[in-house]
């Protein structure tokens, strides 16, 4: 018990005070734009949102069916069903995985250090047991391979793999030939499932009533400029009009980086952390468009995946690579009444020559040239596009990266941000992490708020 | 039955003899069969024109296993291995970075770079010396089998384990983070000159069809420190008399034990008389029998080629069918008439006793790996390069030289389909020396021969699937227990009395002969012959 303070008023930040605040704690939450969503507002894609999570927050929300999704290439026209028959056998081999992969993205990370809790490897060890032996040697046989290879060996055409491939790649720095790709879209669709009704801002709306109820004090136009310590524990946070919040507890959802290297003065970060965390890598790689529309841009289709084939997506994924821009981005396209987002994937945060107005020219008409292969583009009005430069200024994303942390196998689980911080804590006394850079890696599950609230 | 033979070996390369000379000297009766006309496979010397010797294939020899020089004594029968003193990295700028087994020297030479990766070098290696020093009995014992419930199976899973513990949080970390992250996000941790990351770097990626960006390419760095620690004071050497010198020693040392090597000599099939192998067929015909067969070649085409389809259970096939080879590398060997000075730094000094790479940037070899990924070799490759002929006189004619060039990538599956090959071999050839000539610019002019190898030629002439030197990937889902399948990992086939000896094998390529010494062991503890 005692006063908590939250800083980032995502979908994440809303769900750790919810939890402090179901904990007896006195809790304020800081967002530094005028309004809560944090890039929750640029994300469509409710599907990976743990049912687990919702039902911990007590949020009333009313799930329905994934949105098809509709594959747009050069050669291709086709929906992807949940039931399509080529893709039966591929989908099994993804269930039989499902439950160890919830569990573990459901339950704190396996604390390995020497020292380190025991009672977290429990999670891991049941889930393990039920798995089996074969199947587990099995998923360490596709973990390590390229998404490409391992869709290859359920005959899966490679055109429809880039409609089952790109949503995955969205929170990685891979392409489809990217070894462990495989494991990235594993873990993509086994923690996929139904999506809100409503969408996000549905979501965020049953947050926002719960934290009210909770008794939650929100503070929006509030930027938190520096984490206060004292003799070496948290004191409370200073906003940037000088005031101070005073707290015994704080956690932070804005990204593991910019918590610890921005937030927390140098000097009380030990040179090990500002070491692990320096290399902590969120490069971000796709572009985000909204606009508006009179009609949709792909009639009768909520997502929309326009790739040719899986090649289209690893050139764009060597043009980020090269840090160039991307001749053909491939899109995932959501689509809502009278609105589109767009992820365009293979802009590099760190493009040669930086991101000038030029370049965000030349992006904005090579996404207008992919779309225009397949689709009216003239109705597109109020568009605004989103570097991921823009996404580090605006939203304060490190790297522009939307998972605030790639999806690697030395970044999952465990190591999410680093070992010594693999339960939601800093190192530093009464500084919690929390957020998408956090334990579970996967997209956006909500699940780190509920874990870093404990 | 005085002419059945204990045990067949199929295929002379290194492994093949190796397994043989261990089992002679057990006192078994061996025969070991190769196609070509001369022994080591891919480690072989041929006099390809007069008075030039390449090591045509595999040209350095990198963790040779000690216990197998010893106990094949292997310099009593002519082995004699030359330490290669530096790794040579010219840049297109005329800068140029040489690291040698002088650590003073070193840090000098990188100092010019950044101070401060100068600093980090020797960290660096000491930590990857600790992590070598874990890792290394893992090439020198048979990959555990997690499925099974053995005692002695699950006390070498424990020890393992327990091994790992005992690095230590950070250690186990780093160890960790070498196994899945990519070459240059590893290094890149560590260090912030890219002149330098990229040819330290390059390891990770000879022979595989991945480039230094891809995650996994890390783990190949920590053969580098693994060799240090086998005592010699690198971990890359020359054979006096090329890499077929190292095959032409066991050869010897086998045959003294008692061992019958023939070549000329292609096994055409494996008999196999319910599900187990009884002997071979000889492409000429001529039947042999023997109580189990060993096969040294690429377990594809050792089952899906020499036994058959047919013999083989239905998992077992699929694993084979999904077994990564994809060559990506090739090969040129020069003959020259006289030493190509590099501009960067001219002169046979030390510099040029050692390895060359061409490996300017990690950009560099991140766009010669596109080229490979869309199914063409690279305009401007990889390349690490070695002179024999400063190292070892005899390999070319009194001043004149002998150049080996590994090139990469050279991806076997090019767009216009594999056996295309040798439509292309003379453009990637051009391609090679074109690169090569933005360093050495006197290099074309120098040039007497020049022998090109693509992959499709390592396949036809050398049995080497798909050009993989491995003889398989070396890829994380490809290793230890799953080498080359998983539950037959240990040298053991589902067909009774076949075995496994070759890179095919675990721990898998280059000039190690583990493979060959661990099959031996398992069936000599056995007791299968």
């Amino acid at each position: 018990m005692g006063r908590s303070v939250v800083i980032g008023g995502g979908a994440n930040g809303l769900a750790t005070a919810v939890t402090l605040a179901a904990n007896g704690d006195e809790v304020t939450l800081l967002e530094a734009q005028s309004e809560l969503g944090g890039r929750c507002a640029l994300l469509a894609d409710t599907t990976t949102v743990q049912p687990w999570a919702v039902t911990q927050l007590g949020l009333d929300i009313d799930w329905t069916d994934a949105p098809a999704t509709k594959l747009v290439g050069a050669q291709v026209l086709r929906t992807i069903l949940p039931d399509d028959e080529s893709l039966a056998p591929w989908r099994k081999q993804v269930e039989s995985f499902r439950d160890m992969i919830v569990s573990l993205s459901t339950h704190a990370a396996p604390d390995i250090r020497q020292q380190g809790a025991v009672s977290t490897l429990l999670p891991a060890v049941v889930s393990g047991f039920k798995l089996g032996r074969a199947r587990g040697l099995e998923l360490a046989r596709i973990g390590p391979l390229c998404a490409e290879d391992w869709l290859d060996e359920w005959n899966i055409d490679r055109a429809t793999q880039a409609a089952l491939i790109l949503p995955a790649l969205r929170g990685s720095w891979m392409g489809p030939r990217s070894p462990t790709s495989a494991l990235a879209v594993l873990f993509h669709h086994a923690l996929s499932g139904s999506a809100i009704k409503g969408g996000m801002d549905a979501l965020m709306v049953a947050l926002r009533k719960r934290a009210d109820g909770a008794g939650v004090t929100i503070q929006t136009d509030a930027l938190v400029t520096r984490v206060q310590l004292s003799n070496g524990s948290v004191s409370g946070v200073e906003l940037a009009d000088g005031s101070v919040v005073e707290a015994e507890r704080v956690v932070s959802t804005v990204g593991p980086r910019r918590t610890l290297l921005e937030l927390v003065d140098p000097r009380e970060v030990s040179g090990s952390v500002q070491q692990a965390i320096g290399s902590y890598r969120s490069r971000g790689i796709v572009a985000h468009l909204e606009c508006s529309v009179d009609t949709p841009l792909f009639p009768g289709a909520e997502h929309v995946v326009v790739a040719d084939d899986t090649v289209m997506i690893e050139r764009a994924f060597d043009d980020a690579k090269h840090r160039r821009l991307p001749t053909r981005p491939a899109l995932e396209v959501f689509q809502s009444d009278g609105r589109a987002q767009i992820l365009a994937y293979g802009a590099a945060y760190d493009l040669d020559g930086g991101w000038t107005d030029s370049a965000r020219e030349q992006l904005h008409a090579a996404i207008m040239a992919v779309l225009g292969e397949h689709t009216d583009t003239a109705s597109m009005r109020n568009v605004v596009l989103r570097t991921p430069a823009d996404l580090e200024k605006e939203l304060g994303m490190t790297g522009g990266h939307l998972f605030h942390g790639e999806f690697s196998l030395d970044q999952f689980l465990s190591f999410r941000p680093h070992p010594s911080m693999s339960n939601h804590e800093s190192g530093i006394e009464g500084l919690g992490l929390g957020g998408c850079g956090t334990h579970p890696a996967g997209g956006f599950t909500l699940v780190q708020g509920v874990l870093a609230g404990r | 039955m005085g002419n059945r033979y204990d045990a067949i070996i199929v295929g002379g390369g290194h492994n093949g003899l190796v397994c043989a000379a261990y089992l002679a000297k057990a006192g078994r009766k061996v025969l070991v069969l190769e196609k070509r006309h001369i022994l080591g496979g891919a480690a072989c010397s041929e006099e390809i024109y007069p008075g030039f010797t390449y090591s045509v294939c595999s040209y350095v020899v990198s963790l040779l296993r000690p216990q197998i020089i010893r106990d094949l004594q292997l310099s009593r029968f002519g082995l004699s291995v030359l330490p290669l003193e530096s790794t040579f990295t010219p840049y297109p700028d005329g800068r140029s970075l040489m690291r040698s087994a002088d650590p003073a020297a070193t840090r000098r030479e990188i100092a010019s770079f950044s101070a401060r990766d100068a600093d980090v070098y020797s960290i660096f290696g000491k930590a990857m010396g600790q992590l070598a020093r874990f890792t290394k009995p893992i090439i020198d014992e048979k990959a555990p089998n997690p499925m099974s419930w053995k005692p002695a199976e699950l006390m070498q899973l424990l020890k393992m384990g327990k091994r790992f513990r005992e690095l230590g949080d950070d250690l186990s970390l780093l160890q960790y983070k070498l196994t899945t992250m990519s070459a240059v996000d590893f290094l890149s941790e560590w260090f912030e000159t890219d002149e330098l990351i990229a040819p330290m770097a390059c390891s990770g990626i000879i022979g595989t069809m991945l480039g230094v960006k891809s995650p996994g390419t890390a783990y190949v760095l920590l053969h580098h420190y693994m060799g240090e620690i086998d005592g010699s004071s690198r971990a890359w050497g020359f054979a006096r008399g090329g890499t077929g010198a190292i095959s032409m020693a066991i050869a010897r040392s086998a045959e003294h034990f008692g061992a019958e090597i023939r070549t000329n000599a292609g096994v055409q099939q494996i008999k196999i008389n319910r599900g187990q192998a009884t002997g071979v067929v000889l492409e000429d015909g001529t039947e042999l029998d023997s109580k189990i067969v060993i096969s040294g070649a690429e377990p594809r085409l050792t089952f899906l080629g020499l036994v058959g389809e047919s013999e083989l259970p239905d998992d077992f096939v699929t694993q084979l069918k999904r077994y990564k080879l994809r060559g990506s590398s090739g090969k040129v060997n020069l003959s020259l008439d006289r030493f190509p000075d590099f501009a960067a730094r001219p002169g046979t000094g030390l510099h040029m006793r050692g390895d060359i790479s061409i490996a300017p940037n990690t950009d560099y070899l991140e766009r010669a790996y596109d080229d490979a990924k869309y199914g063409d070799f690279s305009k401007k490759p990889f390349m690490n390069i070695v002179f024999p002929s400063l190292l070892d006189p005899d390999m070319a004619p009194e001043g004149k030289h002998v150049m080996s060039i590994f090139v990469q990538y050279a991806p076997y599956h090019i767009k216009e389909g594999p056996s295309h090959w040798p439509e292309k071999r003379e453009a990637f050839g051009d391609a090679v020396i074109d690169t090569l000539a933005e360093y050495c610019p006197t290099l074309k002019d120098s040039i007497l021969h020049r022998q090109v190898l693509t992959p499709w030629d390592l396949e036809v002439d050398f049995g080497l699937t798909e050009g993989n030197i491995f003889h398989g990937e070396l890829s994380l889902e490809q290793l230890m227990f799953q080498r080359p399948a998983s539950g037959w990992a240990q040298y053991k086939t589902p067909i009774q009395s076949l075995w496994l000896c070759g890179s095919g094998a675990h721990p898998g390529g280059g000039v190690m002969g583990a493979p060959g010494q661990l099959a031996a062991k398992e069936i000599l503890m056995g007791g299968a012959c």
